[in-house]
């Protein structure tokens, strides 16, 4: 029934496109928001590179994955153009996936852009996805279904003991997604026809273990269901994101 | 031209004829609420290739290759006979000879649950395999790895591509496992065949006892015609619950000690009871729930009288409560081929 519906949706959207082309020619742009993962000011090494952070001594990181969705393009005026149904998962890992590009963008300029960290709460609760949300990905909770929004492992200490940190938990008092404003530093977007514009997006990772919590990863090196400590560390890292520069 | 006519008749008879087969034969496939039963939470849509679909869930389902060391399939702990339950079994074998920690529930009626498993951790009638798949005391196998493994068989890689028209793929994996156990419907019990005036059949006078001590002290939890409202109960099995059952999914302390309502078809072939399968008889639980129910901190308030705890029933009602869940084993379903191992 699903796929039906969906298959009729996007043959509805063919159409609805089609139609837009033919007679008003609404111009529709790109963005592109590419992810930068640093630790400070120095871009992310993973695995053999240790770091400092607070109390943790000798960190290292081999994995950084998470999803970003429910883009909210805002122009000054106050009007907003929702990106819906578009998930995307990054991962450090997969170069191509530090792309997040998004199609189909009314032209206009736009003076302020939000999104998600995490999955909103209906898609946890749809069945069997596909694409990004596909449970074949490993970010999704088999035996407490939803899906884990972050993952962050690595090892730590002298013993270079691992850490595993699996972020989620969809509902309630500690639902953990985060929805995050990035300033443009007074600069706009100009989304025009066929063109892409770039926002250039720092992901600094030092805000996972400090702000406004200093985390100590020996008191809890893996945390792998909802709860209070998801919801910490996920206030943690929402601020790790800000635009660097934009290119149009 | 009458000869033309008549050509062009005998076709069409034949197509109307071929259709009418396919269509009966589709109907086996295709999910079906019963009419007296309410809306279910979940719908399996109608599809063109639903046998190939139901076929290719059945399959899996019997098929060791879902487990990492491809020992363990899902009928190796639910079985037909048993309503789809592991007769016998407080708790099922899993990977490596290791034991589960609750007891495997019977598969029915699916599509009216509102959570799946005890806890209700699993949302979704889609996303049912995927717990049993991936737990390390059951199959302890990964998804990735399973696909792989599907793709790298020739039978199984032509089937998906086939129906699917695409590679195997989790969405197709998780539709055919849909499809044969959201089928599973258990809906002609005696109860149900008395309930419709069915085959002139009907209940004794202790079977009709038995509904009623059943109507006036069970209905609020096991709700008729289901037998369960599918809600989350601490029933006073232990003063201080080890399992904290739902109590782990919402990280609630007021769910500590909760488990999903089970329904009570079938439940002459699903020994032992219980979440966790401590009782091996129903005589066992009945004792429990008039004499046995400890005061937790969830106790269910349907469970506390003024007088005290549990459901206060007689030797005699106790026995009429039994006659009548005779009543609720549904021969049919359990001796329904389309969910026999092939």
């Amino acid at each position: 029934m699903k796929k039906f519906f969906i298959f009729i949706l996007v043959a509805a959207s063919f159409t609805a496109c089609k139609k837009e082309e033919s007679s008003s020619q609404d111009a529709l742009g790109s963005i592109n928001i590419e992810f930068d993962h640093q630790i400070g000011e120095n871009s992310l090494v993973t695995t053999t590179e240790a770091y400092t952070f607070g109390a943790n001594t000798n960190v290292k990181i081999n994995t950084v994955k998470y999803y970003v969705s429910n883009v909210v393009l805002t122009a000054e005026d106050g009007t907003s153009y929702e990106v819906e149904d578009t998930y995307h998962l990054v991962d450090e890992s997969q170069a191509s996936s530090l792309d997040f590009r998004i199609d189909d963008i009314p032209s206009g300029t736009y003076h302020k852009i939000s999104f998600m960290v995490g999955v909103d709460e209906p898609r946890n609760t749809a069945g069997a996805q596909e694409g990004a949300l596909d449970p074949a990905n490993g970010m999704f909770w088999s035996w407490n279904n939803g899906y884990i929004f972050l993952k962050l492992e690595g090892s730590y200490g002298d013993e270079n003991e691992n850490f595993t940190y699996h972020i989620g938990g969809f509902q309630g008092e500690y639902a953990t997604q985060q929805n995050i404003e990035l300033s443009l530093h007074g600069n706009h977007l100009d989304i025009s026809d066929n063109e892409m514009a770039t926002i250039h997006t720092v992901v600094n990772l030092e805000e996972f273990f400090e702000n406004p919590v200093d985390w100590d990863i020996a008191s809890q090196p893996a945390m792998t269901m909802p709860g209070m400590s998801a919801k910490t560390i996920s206030d943690n890292y929402a601020d790790m994101f800000s635009v660097h520069h934009l290119h149009e | 031209m009458k000869a033309k006519l008549y050509i062009i008749f005998s076709i069409l008879l034949a197509v109307v004829a071929c259709q009418k087969n396919s269509t009966s034969e589709l109907k086996n496939y295709l999910f079906s609420a019963p009419e007296d039963f309410p809306e279910p939470e979940f719908e399996i849509a109608d599809v063109e290739n639903a046998k190939a679909i139901f076929e290719l869930g059945r399959d899996l389902f019997y098929d060791p290759i879902l487990s990492r060391d491809n020992t363990i399939s899902c009928g190796t702990c639910h079985k037909s006979f048993a309503a789809m339950a592991d007769l016998d079994h407080k708790f099922s074998h899993g990977i490596d000879n290791q034991l589960g920690e609750r007891n495997a529930p019977g598969i029915f009626n699916l599509a009216w649950h509102k959570g799946f498993m005890h806890d209700g951790g699993v949302n979704h009638i889609e996303l049912i395999a995927f717990a049993p798949m991936t737990n390390p005391l059951e199959m302890d196998e990964d998804l990735q790895h399973v696909l792989l493994k599907l793709k790298n068989d020739a039978d199984y890689n032509t089937r998906f591509k086939n129906i699917f028209g695409r590679e195997v793929a989790s969405n197709d994996v998780f539709e055919a496992f849909t499809r044969f156990m959201g089928l599973m419907i258990s809906d002609n019990a005696k109860y149900d065949q008395w309930r419709r005036a069915e085959n002139g059949v009907e209940l004794d006078q202790d079977e009709l006892k038995g509904l009623a001590v059943f109507r006036d002290k069970c209905e609020s939890c096991h709700k008729e015609p289901l037998f369960s409202d599918f809600e989350y109960r601490d029933i006073g099995l232990d003063l201080n619950p080890e399992d904290s059952g739902r109590g782990q999914i919402t990280n609630l302390a007021s769910d500590h000690g909760k488990f999903k309502t089970p329904s009570l078809r079938n439940v002459m072939l699903t020994a032992p009871y219980m979440h966790d399968g401590r009782y091996a008889t129903l005589k066992q639980v009945l004792d429990f729930k008039s004499e046995g129910v400890q005061q937790s901190d969830n106790l269910d308030p349907d469970l506390i009288r003024k007088d005290g705890l549990g459901i206060l029933l007689t030797k005699e009602e106790k026995m009429q409560l039994l006659a009548f869940m005779t009543c609720l084993t549904d021969i049919s379903f359990t001796e329904d081929k389309r969910f026999h191992e092939p």
